[in-house]
């Protein structure tokens, strides 16, 4: 038999009722908690899921590099492209048109080809150019620019997200610390720029475009590029 | 006037902390120049896709985060009468942050192949606010209010 009396027991009633309560609403914050984790950790995963990234494979051989420049500084016929890194028809010009036009002309020395970069897509495509400039610091553009177009992936959905020009930089074998740097330091920003902007006032509204000896191309096909420079050539 | 006691001090103490680390990567997720990384590779993990949800920095969740429970800590030093409903949604609070970061770590070591030391720093220091919170709703289960 209790000795309690009715006040003390209603005290504690009170009490255990309010400790119930309490603990009621712990349980729910911690499932609210629980929940909120689980939205941010499905409204964080990216949207696409990107292929990994892969190296091209790229081997010019002898042909001479300068910059952004391929082939023999003296060569009759100079091909210039102005092109997007994110621009998807400027991905089928440099996997499908660029090598033929490297194998048969400036490989036997009678183009000079030069790239121009024209990065109006958004930011992807200024970051990844830069990058590029981060790479030829290294003195490895080109297989740098060959791996870009290898890796399109939409426009500005992570394709040339820092971390997989990273990555990209890894596999090509750049030195790491001095790439991170470069591209953090956006040391090649005002470059870029005025690589840009130069394009612009030079009239070039759209990428890619061609110019065979300073005349520009009507068309980025092989068939017509190949006519093009044929026709300069001819005239040496 | 009231007094702090140990719990509440430890958790304003990792609070605070966690606002100067959080404020210092939400300056430098806006300019990467500002970052500056002793140990691992910050820049990696800052500049990788998961240093965004939906548009909004990771590190501004970080930041929200303590910024909420510094109030929550002062509040409920203010007025006592607030004290288990504010450490009770302080505990939530900071649980829901344990488990995130350990997701985060999760991405950090396997998927982003990189560890961003200011990250383990406020890893650190939301475990350390979970504890100081944990003891928070000991107390004040034990004492019912």
């Amino acid at each position: 038999m209790s000795s309690r009396s009715p006040r003390v027991r209603r005290q504690r009633a009170v009490a255990r009722a309010a400790r119930r309560r309490m603990v009621w609403r712990l349980g729910s914050a911690v499932v609210v908690a629980l929940a909120v984790v689980a939205v941010l950790i499905v409204a964080g995963r990216p949207e696409n899921d990107l292929p990994a990234v892969e190296a091209a494979r790229v081997d010019y051989g002898e042909i001479p590099t300068s910059g952004w420049t391929l082939g023999q500084p003296n060569a009759p016929v100079t091909v210039v492209a102005w092109a997007d890194y994110q621009c998807p028809y400027c991905g089928v010009f440099a996997r499908d048109v660029e090598p033929r036009l490297i194998a048969e002309y400036v490989a036997t020395g009678r183009v000079r080809f030069e790239f121009r970069p024209l990065p109006f897509l958004g930011d992807e495509s200024v970051q990844a150019t830069e990058a590029a400039a981060c790479a030829l610091d290294q003195g490895q553009f080109w297989g740098f620019h060959e791996t870009l177009f290898a890796n399109q992936h939409g426009e500005n959905e992570g394709a040339f997200s820092d971390e997989r020009l990273r990555s990209m930089a890894r596999q090509l074998r750049l030195d790491e610390h001095q790439f991170d740097q470069c591209l953090d330091g956006a040391t090649h920003e005002a470059e870029v720029g005025t690589m840009r902007d130069e394009a612009r006032r030079q009239g070039i509204t759209s990428t890619p475009t061609l110019a065979v000896n300073g005349t520009i191309v009507p068309s980025w096909d092989y068939a017509t590029l190949k006519q093009a420079i044929d026709a300069a050539l001819a005239v040496r | 006037m009231n007094r702090l006691i140990g719990w509440q001090v430890a958790s304003l103490g990792c609070a605070v902390a966690g606002i100067v680390v959080s404020g210092y990567l939400n300056a430098a997720h806006w300019d990467r120049r500002a970052l500056v990384c002793g140990v691992g590779d910050c820049h990696a993990v800052q500049s990788s896709r998961y240093a965004e949800v939906n548009g909004i920095p990771v590190a501004l969740l970080g930041l929200g985060m303590y910024a909420v429970v510094v109030v929550l800590g002062l509040l409920r030093w203010r007025y006592p009468a607030w004290r288990a409903n504010a450490t009770i949604l302080a505990f939530a609070i900071s649980l829901a942050g344990v488990l995130y970061v350990a997701y985060l770590t999760y991405l950090e070591v396997f998927v982003i192949e990189a560890i961003c030391q200011w990250c383990v720093v406020s890893a650190l220091l939301t475990v350390g606010l979970l504890g100081a919170e944990g003891e928070g709703v000991r107390v004040v289960l034990r004492s019912g209010t």
